[in-house]
């Protein structure tokens, strides 16, 4: 089914030879009657100037996997800029519509690239092919969810991954193809151009049933506002959030006047006094550390944590494997923890050896 | 130019998951504080599920607070709430563990986009955090986790079973429930590492404390397996889980891994935590985001003092 992909995939790759009634428009602005005569040939990829290759070079990179699974769709259109005419060998052409299409080719090791080959270049015509290119892919993505409608219709079965491995952003096109699966009034009204691709993507995020209620409104000729749809969303969201509204009804006061309650952090004020009675103990002897220990025999949170942070100061701690440096840190963090929480009447105390 | 007392509690300005505080970076923080209440008074548990249609996804959003009812939630001051939606992102904090961890030893601290109005946002404000992978939808296929730290009735084993059974658990160990989970690591109780779940106990959750088993082993820079010999004779189908250590950002926590798969896991809202101030990091000329501060300071007009505290770091 890769014929059908062609269609799908073209991102902004639109035949510009094709004048549109807008395309028409515009030629008549820039006081042209009609495309100059141009031809189609193959043009060695090494003769092809493209202007701002740097600018591009990222987002060319994309199009790679595609071009070598199909080659390039649509032809790029070049202008001669050096050489005699366009059939000499020697002439250059920079090109003016398609100059990612023609980056990408070189990363895809292509060799030649067929163009739409102009012998003579104006300033209108560059304009006006810029500007169609521009136009082009302003609405490109109403083609895409066209055409992933059509591969839907017809029971094409490629998931995503089939799709992405062409080297199209996974996320653009799960987001068509969610509007691609829209109901059938709101979807004819994208494909008619009536619905901007802001309100689209919104529509895609409301829930089937919210999406028929506006398919609905649609049916009766109500206009479809990026307004009226963010409302509807909004309401739906509320919704879902009504769970976590009551947690926070219930569960605290929203009206308290005093700072918000937060975990206790009492052992964070209480911990540098400790680590210096540690330092000013010299805690570097074994005797010292067999000293904590002790005291760490007790069952007592305070005196291991003593114990542990003694430790830390020791010389066979920085000699010991990772694996007990490790677990002694996680110990001392975990002590705090431990300690922070535990309510201050059921705090442990160091208690003396022998009484 | 803020009027505030400065002596409001603010998250540690240490490495984190997501690494260190940018320059011109503005945060909100939930800090630790002598006056608070545990972490876990502030987690769902269980997680909930995001509403259709949030679109989270690295986009941090003020969202206005609604009652029940639907009408608009005010604070004292008459003003309606605005919370702020954030999500907790897998590329910095590959499991929503790795977070809780964080903000137990450090507090909360979420960079903001400048663009948000955050004039909105009061003391009434709360962060609702979302991870995408919070909610265990085979938790009825799974095992009970060891323990549920909210006690949530039949999350764990020991809530699931008769309250006579608790009862004799409490008694055995006769410690406080914080020190509990500390005793079993350090290896000196023989008692079951996993809880065997009677099949008639009723069961709920998911259980967001289960979050912890699921961690895979290899997920852990260290690892250390536990002997037969260390831990004494094991009751009939207990299991010697290994002790995992796992390290993100300055925080060095402990797991016990199940094995069990973390395929089911999705996206949920997992914590609301309270937003003690806001931080606002300088840049290297000591100047700081002007368009942030700006509408702090709108919402020091709007909320006088109800507004957020806020307070300008070099980290």
């Amino acid at each position: 089914m890769v014929h059908t992909l062609p269609s799908v995939l073209t991102e902004q790759d639109e035949d510009i030879r094709e004048v549109t009634p807008a395309n028409a428009v515009l030629l008549r602005r820039l006081g042209l009657e009609a495309l100059p005569e141009h031809e189609t040939m193959f043009v060695p990829t090494e003769r092809l100037i493209v202007a701002g290759a740097d600018q591009l070079a990222r987002s060319a990179k994309r199009l790679v996997k595609s071009i070598q699974h199909v080659g390039i769709l649509q032809n790029p259109s070049v202008v001669m800029q050096g050489g005699v005419d366009i059939h000499n060998a020697e002439a250059t052409y920079e090109v003016i519509a398609g100059r990612r299409r023609v980056l990408a080719a070189r990363l895809a090791g292509l060799s030649v690239v067929k163009c739409e080959v102009y012998e003579a270049s104006t300033v209108q015509l560059s304009a006006l092919l810029a500007l169609i290119e521009n136009e082009q892919r302003s609405a490109a993505w109403v083609r895409e969810v066209e055409a992933l409608r059509c591969l839907i219709d017809e029971g094409v079965g490629m998931t995503l991954d089939d799709l992405a491995a062409f080297g199209f952003d996974r996320a653009t096109l799960a987001e068509r193809l969610k509007i691609a699966q829209l109901p059938t009034p709101l979807l004819d009204r994208v494909l008619s151009g009536n619905v901007s691709r802001e309100v689209a993507r919104k529509l895609v995020r409301l829930t089937q049933a919210q999406q028929e209620r506006v398919a609905s409104l649609a049916l009766t000729g109500a206009e479809i506002t990026a307004e009226s749809v963010k409302d509807i969303l909004r309401a739906q969201i509320n919704t879902g959030l009504v769970p976590v509204q009551d947690a926070l009804a219930q569960g605290w006061n929203t009206t308290s006047s005093h700072l918000p309650v937060v975990p206790d952090t009492s052992p964070f004020l209480a911990q540098p006094q400790r680590e210096e009675q540690v330092d000013q103990a010299g805690c570097v002897d074994k005797e010292c550390m067999q000293e904590a220990c002790q005291t760490a025999s007790t069952p007592s949170l305070s005196s291991l944590l003593a114990a542990l942070l003694a430790f830390e100061h020791c010389p066979d701690y920085r000699t010991s494997h990772q694996a007990v440096q490790t677990l002694t840190q996680a110990l001392v963090q975990q002590l705090r923890i431990a300690l922070r929480d535990a309510p201050p009447a059921a705090q442990p105390t160091v208690q003396p050896q022998s009484e | 130019m803020f009027a505030f007392d400065q002596d409001f509690p603010k998250a540690d300005p240490v490495p984190r998951g997501c690494g260190d505080r940018e320059p011109g970076g503005i945060y909100a923080e939930c800090g630790l504080s002598s006056r608070g209440r545990p972490l876990e008074e502030f987690l769902i548990d269980p997680p909930l599920p995001i509403p259709p249609g949030l679109d989270l996804v690295n986009k941090p959003q003020t969202w206005q607070r609604q009652l029940p009812s639907g009408e608009p939630a005010l604070d004292e001051e008459g003003m309606p709430i605005f919370d702020l939606l954030i999500w907790v992102g897998q590329e910095h904090y590959d499991y929503c563990p790795d977070f809780l961890e964080e903000v137990k030893r450090y507090g909360a601290s979420r960079r903001l986009n400048p663009n948000l109005d955050l004039s909105l946002l009061s003391r009434s404000s709360r962060m609702i955090l979302v991870h995408p992978l919070v909610i265990n939808t085979a938790w009825q296929e799974q095992r009970p986790p060891q323990s549920c730290k909210k006690e949530v009735p039949g999350h764990d084993a020991a809530n699931a079973a008769s309250e006579d059974e608790v009862g004799d658990a409490s008694n055995e160990t006769g410690e406080e429930s914080n020190s509990r989970p500390l005793l079993r690591l350090i290896g000196t109780s023989s008692e079951s590492l996993l809880p065997v779940l009677s099949p008639a106990s009723p069961r709920t959750g998911p259980c967001l404390f289960k979050l912890w088993e699921l961690i895979p082993r290899e997920a852990a820079q260290t690892a250390i397996d536990i002997l037969d010999s260390e831990v004494g004779e094991l009751p009939p189908g207990a299991e010697l889980l290994p002790l995992c250590l796992r390290e993100i950002g300055s925080t060095i926590y402990q797991y016990r891994p199940t094995g069990e798969s973390t395929d089911s896991l999705v996206p949920g809202i997992f914590a609301v935590l309270p937003i003690t101030g806001f931080a606002l990091v300088r840049y290297q000329d000591g100047s700081v985001n002007e368009r942030a501060k700006e509408k702090i300071v709108a919402g020091l007009q709007v909320h006088g003092g109800h507004a957020i505290p806020v307070y300008e770091t070099d980290r």
